[in-house]
């Protein structure tokens, strides 16, 4: 009889936070999405909650498959499907469709795909790649390594501009930010920097630069205005402010415990703009009140927080910078939803990870953390003495996905204790009682031995 | 820390910017959690009442006012309603889909398809989300056939308005009154309560003065609505009460004889029964007609009405101040009595006229009444008799009476609230009004009912009344009963005494004689008022309009209009039990006796002779830039 085993160590080194919190978000999304489409009159044969619950179901189904396959296998074609995903950028240039004046959509079997979408992590992936690489962590940023990844970012940069959605462009910029920030920068890289900005900043608001832009159709009036809005959304209160007046009210009009599930009427008489997509946490906010919104804040913390635990104590390079460009991509995501429904930033097309009703961006969303969670759970392949410390090293590069004729019969008279400090001198063993270390009685420390 | 440093991931300080990393996410849930704080804790009320004030609508349901009927319960004001066609733009589709709309509404309703598709691409940029008014004046049958094809009229709706429509617009436009828009003081002020922009109250008429009765009571409506307005659920309702019917005092076939016989002449009747002050009949002319002011009068049409140099728009029954001339003898006669100034018997000599210092007060009759006791000057209406009264009385004790038992100088409070009190001179006035000494020849014109002395028609009938009766002054009125809307009687209105001569009742028939004489006896002034059958009592009265040296040099019938005498001609009948009071004033058209006695006369035929009655009232016909049919001169 054939049987399917894992390493065990796979398992132990699972990140269950992150697993947790995110499947509590995709339910927190779903209840908010089946109320909000509750009266809704459905579209087509399967209404809206269905399909994002096909497409939950997919997510979860295709991130358990990625957790089998080792996250370095991203790394060789990470340039390729750069290349696709720049190809698809193009592409949206000719054959895209346009809605609401932009042009960022491609069609694909009768549904509508966003290859900006697609392309935030594949830049990610590509340029954590880049920096893994020796000559990045031997002399940190200088002003000739810095040009490679600056580029593969400027790119699509620019053509998801075009489209126009400079929301989406800036979360790019945003995305790769704290990778580059966790490099050394060289001296001469940051007098540049410097200078280059503070003429830059010059330029735009000194010597008209921003009319200049606007001529030559790079920024667009509406995306100007839309900050000038911002400030001040009470001017405008049937236009664009009306949005954020609107959303304020709905969060506003929540209170502590919210007006129940179903009973929001800024959503329910559409008041709210777009409840289910951009300002889904709006709508969510409105009906379960502070105590929800925190529920969900409370969620999103417990995930990045183990998203930058698993990147921490990620001892691959390429893995920690993978970790920490996918967590960046969330983090952004999240924060400027936020901020924008709560008024506090412009009102840019930025979903909600998890929460906001779209297929694309629940499906790159749950495998970024499945990728996330993949680089902690292979972390034990990276150790300083790795046949003493792992006697399962010599399987690095393989599959660890095995199939086995038999079991082998392991018969101890007494397990070994993981936390011998003699057996396992400097693996940390994934914690059995996660809830321990929140509340302040943690592992024993094991100190390293000496080099 | 075991993970630093060792491990070859780590490069210098790399593993320190988690630290950075941490605070940088703690802060940014910070930042979030305080404005959720801000937003749903700190303003979380403010906010609640901002959504709920956004999703549910309060509107208010029309009532409908309350119907005006004359005395034997013929409706004089009803309601009826007018439909509107309404078209919201962007509801209503592509261009193409409204030009197709257009021709088959125009088919439908006999409009022009053409012109409807330009006045819908009129509203289409403006206003393209609101309901814009497409068609007005829709029949029901046009509503009818719009509802039977609504499945191919979108974006149309159907507004009903409420209109208040006077069965006839001629018929005592100015006791009716018509209604407006209520405007900026009568929307501070207390007297209407509860009634906002744009809301339609009486502006004139009974129409204004019952208002609180004929108002009604707005129902409310409160519900939810969607972000478009569409309703969505009704949460509470109060249904309206519709307004209290008006049952008034006068008589259409009196009021309609009345109008008839002013005719194109400027003037004024009061019909009015003396045993309890209802008013019958109130004609002034010349009027204007109700039907303008329906669903809103047009701006020239107001425009020419206000500056007719005729002022149609004026009440001159109540609102229009004349010398009373000689009617105000009957005053004078009964106030003198019962001071004990003259008896019945007093005799005074006539010579044709009165010196008094060293000016000449003239009888009208130049070659002199001889001796004239009471019965005599009433009925030959000798000015001097009435001078040598008014000389023994004196101004003040003459004012005194004038105030108290005949309603001279006040307003009583007839049911419209243009009702003028006219004016009776005191030494006291005098002095206010010209900070001069009140002289004992200003005395002489007032006891013949000229000089200061103002009387409208309303009081000339008053005090011909309190003749007729017996000597009791009560409130002339003009609503005899307010129902409700189903019928049933809320109020009716007494007849209310003010008060009572003191006269010896035989000096009170003496007075009566008199005015009986005037009617019926050879020698009276006004026999032309003479109605076949039964006996009158009137009193005639011309009243001058300039001092006499003003039109000295014209010729007898050559005087300008405006120089012309006041006619008037007060009359009760039957003389031994009245039971009606007519009194007729013509502006500017000579003598009384011979002018307006005549038409009094035929007032009085009319209510007595059942069978007379006039359908010759002149068809109205509008004249936007002409003053109203009146011609003026005579």
């Amino acid at each position: 009889m054939k049987k399917i085993t894992l390493d065990r160590r796979l398992l132990e080194n699972f990140s269950w936070p992150l697993v947790l919190s995110m499947l509590g978000l995709i339910v927190c999304g779903l209840v908010n999405l089946y109320s909000v489409t509750l009266n809704a009159p459905s579209t087509g044969s399967v209404s809206e909650f269905g399909k994002q619950a096909i497409f939950c179901g997919a997510g979860l189904a295709l991130a358990f498959l990625a957790m089998f396959f080792d996250y370095r296998l991203l790394r060789k074609p990470a340039p390729l499907l750069y290349g696709f995903g720049i190809a698809l950028l193009v592409l949206v240039e000719f054959m895209g469709i346009t809605a609401g004046g932009a042009t960022r959509w491609l069609p694909l079997f009768g549904v509508r795909f966003q290859p900006s979408e697609f392309v935030k992590p594949v830049l990610a992936i590509l340029v954590a790649s880049f920096f893994a690489r020796d000559d990045y962590q031997k002399k940190g940023l200088t002003l000739t390594t810095i040009i490679a990844p600056t580029l593969v970012t400027l790119l699509p940069f620019a053509l998801i501009l075009r489209e126009p959605d400079l929301g989406t462009a800036g979360l790019l910029c945003l995305t790769v930010l704290p990778m580059f920030l966790f490099l050394r920068f060289s001296r001469a890289l940051l007098i540049t920097i410097v200078s280059v900005t503070a003429g830059a900043l010059i330029w735009v608001f000194l010597l008209g630069g921003l009319d200049f832009l606007q001529k030559k159709g790079i920024i667009h009036g509406y995306q100007i205005d839309r900050i000038l809005t911002h400030q001040k959304p009470e001017e405008d209160s049937n236009g664009k402010g009306w949005q954020i007046l609107q959303s304020k009210s709905a969060i506003g009009s929540g209170q502590v415990l919210g007006r129940g599930f179903h009973d929001g009427t800024q959503q329910k008489y559409g008041f709210l703009p777009a409840p289910k997509t951009d300002f889904a946490f709006a709508a969510l906010a409105e009906e379960w009140g502070f105590v929800g919104a925190l529920v969900v804040l409370s969620l999103f913390y417990i995930l990045l927080r183990s998203a930058i635990g698993v990147a921490r104590r990620s001892k691959d390079r390429f893995g920690r910078y993978l970790a920490l460009g996918l967590t960046s991509l969330i983090f952004w995501q999240m924060l400027i939803n936020v901020l924008m429904v709560t008024g506090l930033f412009p009102v840019v097309g930025i979903p909600l990870p998890f929460v906001s009703y779209g297929g694309t961006s629940l499906l790159v969303t749950t495998l970024a953390v499945a990728t996330i969670n993949n680089v902690g759970m292979r972390r034990y392949l990276f150790q300083e003495r790795p046949l003493l410390e792992n006697s399962q090293a010599w399987r690095e590069g393989q599959p660890t996905l095995r199939v086995q004729e038999k079991a082998p019969l392991v018969r101890r008279l007494k397990p070994p204790n993981p936390q011998e400090p003699d057996v396992f001198p400097d693996y940390r063993l994934p914690h059995t009682k996660p809830w321990l270390k929140f509340m302040g009685r943690g592992k024993p420390e094991i100190s390293p031995p000496e080099p | 820390m075991p993970w630093k440093s060792e491990t070859p991931a780590d490069n210098a300080g790399e593993s320190g910017r988690f630290f950075w990393i941490h605070w940088a996410l703690i802060l940014a849930f910070g930042l979030i959690v305080s404005r959720l704080w801000v937003l749903q804790i700190a303003m979380g009320e403010e906010y609640r009442e901002k959504s709920d004030t956004n999703h549910t609508r309060f509107t208010q349901i029309p009532t409908t006012r309350g119907l005006i009927m004359d005395r034997d319960g013929r409706v004089l004001v009803e309601n009826s309603v007018s439909f509107e066609l309404l078209l919201t733009p962007k509801e209503a589709g592509e261009d193409f889909e409204v030009k197709a709309l257009s021709a088959e509404v125009g088919r439908v309703t006999g409009r022009d398809p053409q012109e409807l598709y330009q006045k819908f691409k009129g509203f289409q940029n403006a206003r393209a989300f609101e309901p814009n008014v497409w068609i007005t004046g829709l029949s029901r049958a046009d509503i009818a056939l719009l509802e039977t094809r609504r499945y191919q009229t979108r974006g149309l709706s159907v507004r009903v308005n409420g209109m208040r429509r006077p069965v006839n617009g001629n018929f005592a436009p100015h006791v009716i009154g018509y209604l407006g828009e209520i405007n900026q003081a009568q929307l501070q002020s207390e007297k209407y309560p509860g009634l906002s922009q744009g809301d339609l109250i009486g502006q004139s008429g009974v129409e204004q003065s019952m208002e609180p009765y004929l108002q009604g009571q707005k129902g409310q409506r409160l519900m939810t609505v969607d972000s478009r307005g569409r309703l969505l659920e009704e949460l509470e309702s109060k249904y309206p009460d519709p307004g209290l019917s008006l049952h008034l005092t006068i008589d259409s076939r009196m009021q309609r004889v009345s109008q008839a016989l002013l005719g194109e002449r400027a003037g004024a009747i009061v019909v009015m029964d003396p045993r309890n002050f209802e008013i019958l009949a109130l004609a002034s002319s010349p009027y204007f007609n109700l039907d303008d002011f329906m669903g809103g009068i047009s701006t020239e049409r107001w425009k020419s009405l206000v500056d007719d140099p005729n002022h149609p728009m004026e009440n001159r029954a109540v609102s229009g101040q004349y010398p009373p001339g000689s009617t105000f003898k009957i005053v004078m006669s009964i106030s003198a009595l019962s001071e004990g100034v003259i008896t019945p018997d007093t005799v005074f000599h006539c010579a044709g006229a009165l010196r008094l210092g060293n000016h000449l007060f003239g009888c009208w009759n130049k070659r002199g009444h001889g001796s004239v006791n009471l019965h005599r000057s009433l009925k030959e209406s000798c000015d001097v008799y009435y001078y040598e009264v008014g000389r023994r009385l004196g101004v003040d004790r003459l004012a005194k009476k004038a105030r108290a038992f005949f309603g001279l100088g006040r307003a009583l409070g007839v049911d419209l609230t243009t009702e003028q009190p006219g004016l009776v001179p005191d030494q006291d006035w005098k002095t206010r009004r010209f900070k001069a000494p009140w002289n004992a020849g200003e005395t002489l014109p007032v006891s013949i009912g000229q000089g200061y002395l103002l009387a409208t028609p309303l009081q000339v009938a008053q005090y011909t009344a309190v003749a007729a009766n017996g000597g009791t002054l009560m409130r002339p009125h003009l609503v005899r009963e307010i129902t409700d809307f189903e019928g049933q009687l809320i109020r009716r209105v007494e007849p209310e005494i003010i008060s009572q001569v003191d006269i010896n009742p035989d000096f009170m028939r003496k007075v009566r004689g008199g005015l009986e004489a005037v009617a019926m006896e050879p020698g009276g002034t006004g026999r032309r008022a003479q109605v076949p059958g039964i006996r009158i009592a009137g009193k005639t009265g011309t009243a001058q309009v300039v001092s006499l040296k003003r039109y000295q040099g014209y010729a007898r019938g050559g005087r300008p209009y405006k120089y012309q005498d006041h006619a008037w001609y007060t009359s009760y009948a039957p003389a031994d039990d009245p039971e009606v009071v007519v009194t007729v004033l013509l502006e500017h058209s000579g003598g009384g006796g011979a002018v307006a006695g005549p038409v009094a006369g035929k007032v009085l035929a009319a209510y007595f002779d059942q069978s007379i009655d006039t359908t010759l009232m002149p068809p109205y016909q509008a004249q936007p830039d002409k003053p109203s049919g009146w011609k003026g001169e005579l």
